[in-house]
Parts: structure tokens; sequence; C-alpha cells
């Protein structure tokens, strides 16, 4: 589905991603990681050809994202970190605009739009304004609008970020059902848990560059924590544990002094 | 039944109510919440605010019509007191001039506002992410643009031949001016349209933040305050100097060589002197 090699962007001197390899296959959720400032916004962004790279190659369902972007913009779905959606329309009028863009049909799609509505919990503003809906909800809404065209890639960065613990639920089932028909999704996190339990593989960013690659049991041994949970594995490899390690003796150290 | 697909003008609209309602949001600082709170209340409250926008566009822009009706008078009452034409042509022309680069300067601050906007907000990211290809994008840049201005130029194209036919009741003198005036108002857009490229170059997703996108953003905001303010002290002024330019100017010898060039100057003098040409002949 996605096949990236030695991509590389750089913003001046700074060098966002540098030449980093992975491939995302059909069926498998698989997951980008990093510390704020990794990297995995702008590789998500090379991928969508929002952005132009430097050097590297990148391939999704084996068209070129610089040349061939509309389709693959029209077999994927994407959802961003901040809902990007048009926020002076109501979510009616937002999926009728979803269904013109993408040659949909309306009916269907205003039917099918309703039952994801109804199954997060956010039907009862159908017909209210994007803009006077909470975080959440807006979300929601984004969410919605990424999976009505069935897409073959889901590219979300951030997807679950404000959801309550209910939505997050159905979306975990949404991502199976898109997995269970072949679909692949690309998923970026911050939240561990989320990614330990819904990714099949992981990539973890540091400074730009891929610092470790794989299934659970292949990225502890890279990390060599055999039996470690996601979150040690990733401060490991990201090089923060010893950090965090005094960090946490610094702040029992306060703690112990002001009692 | 697949939907049908949106054409330009359509899409333009979408982008044209995410320009007002994020201008209107941010404008109203502290109080968005009250803000989001009437939107809550009254759906079409975006809509009813675009359609008002629209209008203080074109009111703006229709000020500016009292220049060349200034001019146009004081050429008649020039005529009247028996003054040479070749006197007449010069003072005229550069009324009718100024009358048209303000309209090229007005055009271009209210375009710009609608593109800085355009440019800085989510509007574009999500279009960016839709299927629809960049070369169709950056068409609909400048739709936007044309949806945001569009009752404000069909009243720079009229008015100007209104004004004329209302106060002259020359028909011929009015096709010219009504011609003069679409070739004027398509020039200044184009104008606006190779500064809109220049400027959404800068503005685009991957630059949005940069020093260049920041000078640019405060620039079109400054511009659009300046325009607001010196509308009327401007216009005023002229209006009230007109007669003393008149006379100082077709008080003096004017050589046949400046008349000729002036004929000459495709923007902003030709078209001006061409008009006073048919009105005093």
């Amino acid at each position: 589905m996605i096949s990236v090699s030695e991509l590389k962007k750089f913003f001046g001197d700074i060098k966002a991603v540098n030449g980093i390899s992975f491939e995302v296959k059909k069926g498998e959720v698989f997951g980008l990681l990093g510390p704020n400032g990794a990297g995995k916004t702008t590789t998500i962004k090379l991928l969508l050809g929002l952005l132009e790279p430097n050097q590297g190659d990148i391939s999704i369902m084996g068209l070129n994202p610089e040349t061939e972007e509309v389709q693959i913009k029209s077999r994927v779905g994407y959802v961003s970190e901040e809902p990007l959606i048009f926020k002076s329309l109501t979510p009616k009028d937002l999926f009728n605009f979803i269904a013109s863009i993408r040659s949909l049909d309306g009916e269907k799609t205003s039917k099918r739009a309703q039952e994801y509505l109804e199954s997060l919990g956010a039907l009862e503003y159908y017909e209210q304004l994007v803009a006077t809906l909470s975080h959440g909800n807006k979300q929601k809404i984004q969410i919605i609008s990424a999976i009505l065209h069935d897409p073959d890639l889901l590219i979300m960065d951030e997807p679950l970020a404000g959801l309550d613990a209910k939505s997050v639920k159905v979306v975990k089932e949404i991502l199976d059902i898109h997995i269970e028909n072949g679909g692949a999704v690309l998923f970026s996190t911050h939240i561990m848990e989320v990614a330990e339990a819904l990714c099949d593989r992981i990539a973890i960013m540091n400074r730009g560059k891929l610092v470790g690659i794989g299934t659970m049991e292949e990225l502890r041994q890279q990390a060599d924590k055999l039996g470690a949970n996601l979150e040690d594995v990733f401060l490991r490899l990201t090089e923060q544990d010893v950090s965090v390690s005094e960090i946490v003796k610094k702040l029992r150290k306060s703690f112990k002094e002001r009692n | 039944m697949a939907e049908k697909e949106l054409g330009l003008y359509k899409l333009a609209k979408y982008t044209n109510l995410e320009i007002v309602m994020e201008s209107q949001i941010q404008s109203s600082g502290a109080n968005q919440a009250k803000q989001l709170e009437k939107y809550k209340k009254d759906k079409g409250t975006i809509k009813q605010q675009a359609i008002v926008m629209k209008i203080a566009f074109a009111a703006m822009l229709l000020f500016v019509v009292g220049l060349p009706i200034t001019a146009y008078s004081q050429v008649e009452y020039s005529f009247s007191t028996s003054m040479p034409p070749e006197s007449i042509l010069i003072p005229g022309s550069i009324i009718f001039g100024a009358y048209f680069i303000m309209q090229l300067i007005y055009l271009t601050m209210l375009g710009m506002f609608a593109i800085g906007a355009m440019m800085s907000g989510d509007t574009f990211r999500w279009y960016e992410t839709l299927p629809i290809s960049k070369e169709k994008l950056r068409k609909l840049g400048f739709m936007t643009v044309f949806h945001n201005m569009d009752i404000g130029l069909i009243i720079m194209i009229l008015a100007f031949p209104i004004a004329i036919f209302v106060i002259s009741l020359n028909l011929i003198l009015t096709l010219v001016v009504a011609i003069i005036s679409l070739v004027n108002v398509f020039f200044s857009f184009s104008v606006l349209v190779l500064i809109a490229g220049r400027i959404s170059r800068v503005l685009k997703v991957s630059e949005a933040g940069s020093r260049k996108a920041t000078v640019i953003r405060i620039f079109t905001m400054l511009s659009y305050v300046l325009v607001i303010f010196s509308a009327s002290i401007l216009i005023q002024w002229i209006i009230m100097s007109a007669e003393d330019f008149f006379v100082l100017l077709s008080s003096s010898e004017v050589p046949y060589i400046v008349n000729l060039i002036m004929s000459l100057i495709p923007f902003p003098f030709a078209p001006g002197y061409l008009t006073i040409f048919i009105a005093v002949r």
C-alpha cells in the first residue's frame, strides 16, 4: 500500500525527515510513533503530496504522490490532528459536499453518515454548524468524512485526540472493519497503549530518523528490552529513558524535601 | 445516483463562507464564544454576513465613483466658460487617472484581505487533502477572490457608465465609458490575480509559518484598515481640490505634445483622455 525509500525533507537547516524507509502492507495497521517534532506529521504530509520531498521515493498504491495526487487522494482517507473540515457548514451539508467532491451517491452517503454519527453519539448535531461543536465532535465528523468513500488506505494523524472512551472504542471497531475488508491504516499517535493495542507493526521516529521498526516483539529486541511494554521500548529507542528516570528521581527528591 | 461534480464558482462559495466565518471569529477576540453562540442560534448568520461583507466592499468601491463624476462636472463647467478643449484635457485626464488608480488600489487591497484570510486558515488545507488537482486548487483560489468581490466588481463596471449617462445623457459617451470601465476592471483584477499568485505561494501550507508570510498577513490587515480610513478623506480631498486643480492647469498653456503623450499612456490617462475628448467634441 505504501512504500517509502530514503525519504528526506529539510526546512532550511532543520532535517524534519532524514532518510527514512518503510512499507505498509494491505490488511495491516501501521503505527508511526515519535516524540514531538520527530517528523511524523511531515512524513504524513509527504505521503499525501502536501509537501515535496528533497530526496527519496514514495509510492502509494503504486502511484506517485507528486504526479498522481488526485488518484491517490480519491483512494485515501485522511484524518488530521486538528479538524480541517469546513466549519461554516452543518454535518449534513458537509457530507453532501463530500458526496459531490468524491462523486458518491448523495442519498446513500447521507444515510451512511447518519449511521456513523449515531454510532459515535453525535447524530443530534447533524444540522448544527460544525464551528459550534466541541473538539471531540468535530473530530468525529472529520473521521466520518474520511471514511465515507470507503478508502483503500486510511492515514490518521492523532485521530483519537479529544474523543471520549465510547467513541475511541467505536473508531477502533471501524478500523477493524476497514482492515477486515482489505484496507490498510497508517496511524500516528502519542498514546502508547492505543498503539500497542491497535497496530500490527510500529515505526518509531526520532529527530527525523527511524530508530525502530517492526512488530512489538521485534521492537523489544531492537531496544534490548525483552518483556517490556511499548512505553519503555519507546523511551529506550528515542534515548529518553535515562533523562526520564533522572526527572523522576528529581521530582521524588523535591517532593520528599517539601514534606 | 452519484452527485453532480461541483463547478469552480460553487466550490468558491464554500471557501468564501469559511473565510467570512474565520475572519468573524478571529476579529471577535474575547467574544468568540458569543459569536459561536450566535451561529448556534441562527445557522444562516454566516451566509448573511458574507452578503453584508460583499455589500460593504461594493459600497467602498462605489464611493470612488465620486471622482469621475466630479471630473466630468468640472469638464462641463470649464467647457461652458468657453475654455479651450486642449486646456481641459490634461486636468480632466489626471483626475480620471486618479480614479482608475484608486480603483486598482482598492480592488487590490480588498482582494488581498480575502487572499490573506483564505491562505492563513484551514480552508485550503482541507481542500488540499481532497481529490482536487493542484491546477484546480490554484484556479479555486482566484475564483474565491472573485466570489468574495463579485458584487463589488459588478458595481465597479456599471457605476461609472451609469453615472456618466445620468449626468451627460450622451449614449455614445456612455457606451465608450462602459467599454473603458470593463477593460479597466479586467486590468485591475488581472493585477490582483498576479499579486495573489505570488502571495499564495508564500502563504501555502509548507510556508504558512514563515516570517515572510507573517509580514504579508500583517500588511494585508493594515491595508484593509488603511483603505477603510483613507476612503472618505482621500476622495473628499480630491473632490475639493478638483476645481483649483482645473483652474491651475487650464490657465497655463499646454503644449500639444503633452496632450499627445497623455493620450498614449494606456493606464491610467488614456481612458480619461478619450472620455473627455468625446465629451468636449
